[in-house]
């Protein structure tokens, strides 16, 4: 396989603890749905980068902020789930991963309709 | 002023009128995959009734998920060091149908497996198969007046074009012109076949196809030129030989500018002394190939014998070991269709494996290539 037939492979983290739910098996399912999110989202910033806006103000010669914002917005599509697993006790890693065919297909789609 | 007041009809027939359009129009189907999804559900108190609607619901989201998934994400960061992020989901999938292959609890929590039966958006539905189409008429009409070396080269764009169809990636045709007179011919002329020792087989999957192809002449004039014009246009009409649906018609015209004469002179400037169809023929080729893009390549079952069925579709149409088709039984919930697995390939046959132990695939159901 050559490096561009390679898959993207996403991967994202939540803990367990800080999740809403009455007991630890809700907590862990929300835990997992989170990291899950966090791990498309890795997904979609591979696949159609990241839109990096900073912003720094200097008066005098003396910086007074610096700000920097990171978005992302676009299609996944045929992500698929390689493993869900606590790799520590409060915590969740979930992987995904998508063919490099089905990113070059996506890539040629119109942009994600906004949505709120 | 005075308004121009329409019957009141006449906005409903419009849009009767469009909605007819759209549904002719309508591609056959757009390509269909198995998804196998899981979803999981917390225990309360030992509610398995709850519980496995909930591990259902997130089966089918994940399902879903597998078609379209909008992905939008938002991070900050400041030297005050405040980090705030935020990311959202939406997921757009079609379900057709689905069915649990697999539910059990483990420990706190509920476990269910479903496959589904998803549709892909149309812009990814290319299977990059070769189909057949079978073209049993072409007629070829060239105006009183031009002269009989339009209507040779007419005629010999058609053989021409005909040639670099037949090694198109997309489809392969076959000339079956000389077994049907008319256009509207369902089978073909014995005594023909007998004569030129062609076996009138009848087609098992793919397209007939019937055409046109007119050649005309133009007149535009101008303030100072007067054009005189070929004007030619080819027209294909496709039928699914299988469900006798008719596919979109292919329709290009070109416009070869022949002669310029400027206003108010006997002198012509000639710009061609002989016409060239290629660029017509290239362009049908571009819409045969658009138009196809899209459409599901369809097998007959020929054979049933235990799990294994032989299907009408091989090598030359592109067919390899491991692809999958697709047989549907609409209504019959939960055992809504069979997959099959191609596992050896002839050049006009393949025989395929049926991956589910029911229902079974009845002889001459269609099967349809999945991506």
């Amino acid at each position: 396989m050559s490096a561009s037939d390679a898959p993207y492979r996403g991967i994202g983290y939540a803990t367990v603890s800080n999740q809403p739910g009455k007991t630890l098996a809700q907590k862990q399912l929300m835990a997992i749905r989170a990291s899950r999110l966090m791990a498309m989202r890795d997904l979609a910033e591979k696949i159609h980068g990241l839109n990096i806006d900073a912003y720094t103000s200097v008066a005098e010669g003396t910086m007074l902020n610096d700000s920097l914002r990171g978005g992302v917005m676009g299609l996944v599509r045929g992500a698929r789930v390689v493993s869900i697993t606590p790799t520590r006790s409060n915590v969740y890693e979930t992987i995904l991963e998508v063919d490099a065919g089905e990113v070059s297909a996506t890539r040629g789609l119109p942009r994600a309709p906004a949505y709120r | 002023m005075k308004m121009l007041r329409l019957p009141s009809f006449i906005p409903v027939l419009l849009m009767a009128l469009a909605l007819v359009a759209c549904a002719v129009q309508r591609p056959a189907e757009a390509a269909t995959r198995v998804v196998k999804a899981q979803g999981t559900a917390a225990m309360v108190g030992n509610d398995t009734t709850a519980a496995r609607k909930g591990a259902l619901a997130e089966a089918l989201y994940d399902a879903a998920g597998r078609t379209n998934m909008s992905v939008r994400g938002a991070s900050h960061l400041s030297t005050q060091g405040v980090a705030t992020e935020e990311t959202t989901m939406l997921v757009q999938g079609k379900i057709k149908d689905y069915q649990v292959v697999d539910e059990r609890r483990e420990g706190n929590r509920y476990v269910v497996v479903i496959e589904a039966l998803i549709d892909n958006a149309e812009e990814s539905c290319k299977t990059g198969r070769r189909f057949d189409l079978e073209l049993r008429h072409m007629r070829v009409r060239v105006a009183p007046g031009l002269s009989g070396h339009t209507q040779r080269m007419a005629d010999d764009s058609v053989a021409r074009a005909l040639e670099t169809m037949q090694d198109n990636a997309m489809f392969r045709i076959e000339d079956r012109r000389s077994l049907y007179s008319r256009p509207d011919q369902s089978s073909p002329n014995s005594y023909m076949s007998i004569m030129q020792g062609v076996a009138p087989a009848a087609m098992i999957g793919g397209y007939t196809m019937t055409g046109d192809m007119v050649v005309e002449r133009t007149r535009r004039d101008n303030i100072a030129l007067n054009t005189v014009s070929i004007k030619a246009s080819v027209t294909l009409r496709l039928q699914d030989v299988l469900t006798g649906q008719s596919a979109p018609t292919v329709q290009k015209t070109i416009d070869i500018p022949v002669k310029h004469r400027i206003w108010g002179t006997d002198n012509d400037i000639i710009e061609l002394e002989s016409v060239n169809f290629a660029p017509l023929w290239e362009k049908v080729i571009d819409g045969l190939e658009e138009m196809l893009g899209c459409q599901p390549l369809r097998a007959r079952v020929m054979e049933v014998s235990a799990q294994n069925v032989r299907l009408s579709v091989g090598n030359r149409n592109g067919i390899k070991a491991g692809d999958y088709f697709l047989v549907e039984f609409p209504g019959q919930k939960g055992q809504g269709w069979q997959l099959m697995v191609i596992e050896s390939t002839g050049n006009s046959t393949s025989v395929a494996r049926m991956m589910k132990k029911t229902p079974n695939v009845p002889l001459n159901a269609t099967a349809v290539l999945m991506q």
